[in-house]
């Protein structure tokens, strides 16, 4: 079936902004390789992106999603105004802890990964876009609840040990700031101090 | 045909971008108003986006974002470095989940994570911004400049005009040159201050901020900071702290430091100078011997060393400085007196990074981000956009250790084999983020106005 112009430029929309998702890309052909789109438009469409605060450069040059994609991301949970907190919060957790830190929405039995920063302890720990709980949990806002995470690889079920801390509550969804722990240890002292702190910024905070 | 020479791609990042915070669900007129398009084009796109899930439609004629844009939560905020990891820990049996009880309080800067509403200063772009810029003295002045100009480049389309003057360091030139932008209409004010002190400069960005000109401060603000939508900077305090912390764990506790800072009176040498001394009065066995200034040059490390070598007559166990600007001239003095180097903190400079790899010294350094050009601009399109933006807006400092030498409770983000740019000048300054591999092959400056 023939594709109107409209489709075309959400699919292209679309693979420029996953191409950063699975891959570290440092240059912009290699991304437009990622996408999967032709050179003539590519390059047009990535600099549009990243002018448009979609996608962004670290310091290496390599593609990350920009922080306007991250915010409209949030505000489709209704979470927006945590966006400018994301960055600081996330990295300091990070610096803190040596561990994953992210913020994730739950929504029923699911957990959607929203904006990380890896930890050199579980590095080794790849994220996925999302998780299922075992049991719908009962979350208290500003508790910190260790947690078994499950996802499928293929058809095997694994698990995602994390630490978790309620920050916000909307009527459909619950953002959680957590850690990803060592998969053989629980979560120690100065993490679950370290998220209680986070929750405590975010918490303080007034727009 | 649409009224406006933009891509359907465009256009899709300007509707997603349209929503509030709560998603508050948006009327197809209002939506299509704000793009400037066609009703058969805007309907078209706006159909084939609630088809793909990008929107999802609320109630009769009413939108807000759709699955799909919440899929958009999924980002890494950087690239995680692929090292071998565990193996290269200076003590592998010291995982970070085992640190020491010892380990320093957590860091929490609440004026991170304060925020302002810029929603009336919102207007359409392209916008036109002025920059008076303190000076560009120094090479870590001039690579922050040419962060600014890669971001400027990057977001052409936003961008009427960058009005760039520079002030060399002197106030009264400042407040010619900031009226001087005024009078071209500019959109926004960034302004990196001449000095923190001055009064007059104070006085006229108060006035300006209360006709309602943005004002965004860049690596130095003055005293007053009532004028300003936001500040973009980096922690002094922490480029300090770790930077301390790791030379009194890299000494076990026991050695004799000699301290090169700066400018002398200059707020963020102050800053890190009394973070390091902080650290080091915690290890009873660290005697700080000396603290010099060097200016901040190659010179003024060199001399302070030569000086304070004369007196000791033996080298310390670990020379603290806070930029590497002045550590490579103290790294230059130990090798032309034939000695072992000690031990040395501070980045920055490319040399530095070449030096001491080259020569093995033991090194730790913590960049101040020339990158924080480029945040500042994007930061301005923010508020100019409309967004809440954070009050203080503070670039990651990155912790730079070569392999093998990171202690107990200081860990590398980047290891200094992978940092330094063999192949760029002595005097590049690495933090300057992707336009220092731009500038490497492209023409400098911007399209100023």
């Amino acid at each position: 079936m023939t594709q109107s112009a409209y489709e075309r430029a959400i699919d292209t929309f679309q693979a420029v902004l996953n191409a950063p998702a699975h891959e570290a890309h440092g240059s912009p052909a290699e991304l437009i390789r990622a996408a999967g789109l032709p050179a003539s438009s590519g390059y047009r469409h990535t600099a549009t992106l990243e002018a448009e605060g979609m996608l962004r450069r670290d310091a290496q040059g390599c593609y990350l999603p920009g922080m306007s994609a991250i915010r409209i991301g949030l505000q489709g949970f209704g979470v927006g105004r945590l966006a400018p907190l994301v960055q600081p919060i996330l990295l300091q957790l990070r610096q803190n802890t040596q561990l994953t830190s992210f913020l994730a929405m739950a929504q029923d039995l699911d957990l959607h990964m929203g904006p990380h920063s890896i930890g050199r302890e579980t590095r080794g720990t790849t994220l996925q876009r999302s998780y299922g709980f075992e049991t719908i949990p009962s979350f208290n806002i500003g508790e910190v609840t260790e947690i078994s995470l499950r996802w499928f690889e293929g058809r095997v079920a694994r698990c995602t040990n994390v630490a978790l801390i309620p920050v916000e509550s909307t009527a459909t969804s619950i953002a959680v700031i957590g850690l990803v722990l060592d998969a053989t240890r629980g979560a120690t002292d100065l993490q679950t101090r370290a998220l209680r702190q986070a929750y405590g910024q975010i918490a303080k905070e007034e727009v | 045909m649409s009224q406006d020479d933009k891509s359907n791609v465009q256009r899709i990042a300007a509707i997603l971008k349209g929503f509030d915070a709560s998603n508050t669900p948006r009327r197809t007129y209002d939506i299509l108003e704000d793009l400037g398009v066609t009703r058969s084009t805007g309907f078209g796109l706006l159909r084939a986006m609630v088809a793909a899930g990008w929107l999802e439609r609320f109630d009769h004629g009413f939108l807000r974002l759709g699955p799909k844009a919440r899929q958009m939560i999924f980002a890494a905020l950087e690239v995680p470095e692929t090292t071998e990891g565990k193996k290269l820990l200076a003590r592998p049996d010291l995982s970070g989940a085992e640190m020491p009880e010892n380990t320093p309080d957590l860091e929490w800067d609440p004026a991170l994570v304060r925020t302002v509403d810029a929603g009336r200063y919102q207007r359409p772009a392209p916008y036109r911004i002025g920059f008076s810029n303190a000076s560009t003295s120094n090479a870590w002045r001039r690579a922050m400049l040419q962060s600014l100009f890669y971001a400027e480049r990057i977001a052409q389309p936003q961008i009427d005009g960058l009005i760039v003057l520079d002030a060399q360091d002197d106030p009264t030139l400042q407040l010619q040159q900031i009226d001087e932008l005024v009078a071209k209409g500019i959109d926004l004010l960034l302004i990196s201050i001449t000095s923190v002190n001055d009064t007059a400069l104070s006085d006229r960005l108060g006035e300006l901020a209360a006709q309602g000109l943005p004002i965004v401060a860049v690596d130095r603000r003055p005293n007053d900071r009532s004028s300003l939508v936001s500040f973009v900077t980096a922690s002094d305090h922490r480029i300090g702290r770790i930077s301390a912390q790791w030379m009194a764990e890299l000494l076990s506790g026991q050695g004799r430091v000699w301290m090169l800072s700066g400018l002398d009176g200059a707020s963020p040498a102050l800053r890190r100078q009394q973070a390091a001394l902080a650290v080091f009065s915690e290890f009873p066995g660290i005697q700080v011997e000396n603290v010099s200034y060097t200016d901040w040059t190659e010179a003024g490390g060199y001399e302070a060393v030569d000086r304070v070598l004369a007196e000791a007559q033996r080298p310390p166990d670990g020379v603290w400085c806070d930029s590497g600007l002045q550590g490579v001239g103290s790294v230059k003095r130990f090798l032309d007196g034939g000695c072992d180097v000690p031990a040395h903190t501070g980045g920055d400079l490319n040399e530095m990074y070449k030096l001491c790899l080259h020569h093995k010294v033991p090194m730790a350094a913590l960049d101040y981000p020339a990158s924080m050009g480029a945040r500042a601009l994007g930061l301005a399109l923010d508020i100019l956009g409309g967004n809440t933006v954070p009050q203080r807006v503070e670039e990651p400092v990155q912790i730079v250790l070569p392999r093998g030498l990171e202690t107990p409770s200081v860990k590398a983000d980047s290891w200094a084999e992978l940092h330094v740019a063999w192949d760029f000048p002595d005097d590049a300054i690495l933090s300057q983020g992707p336009a220092l591999r731009q500038e490497k092959r492209s023409v400098k400056g911007s399209a100023t106005a």
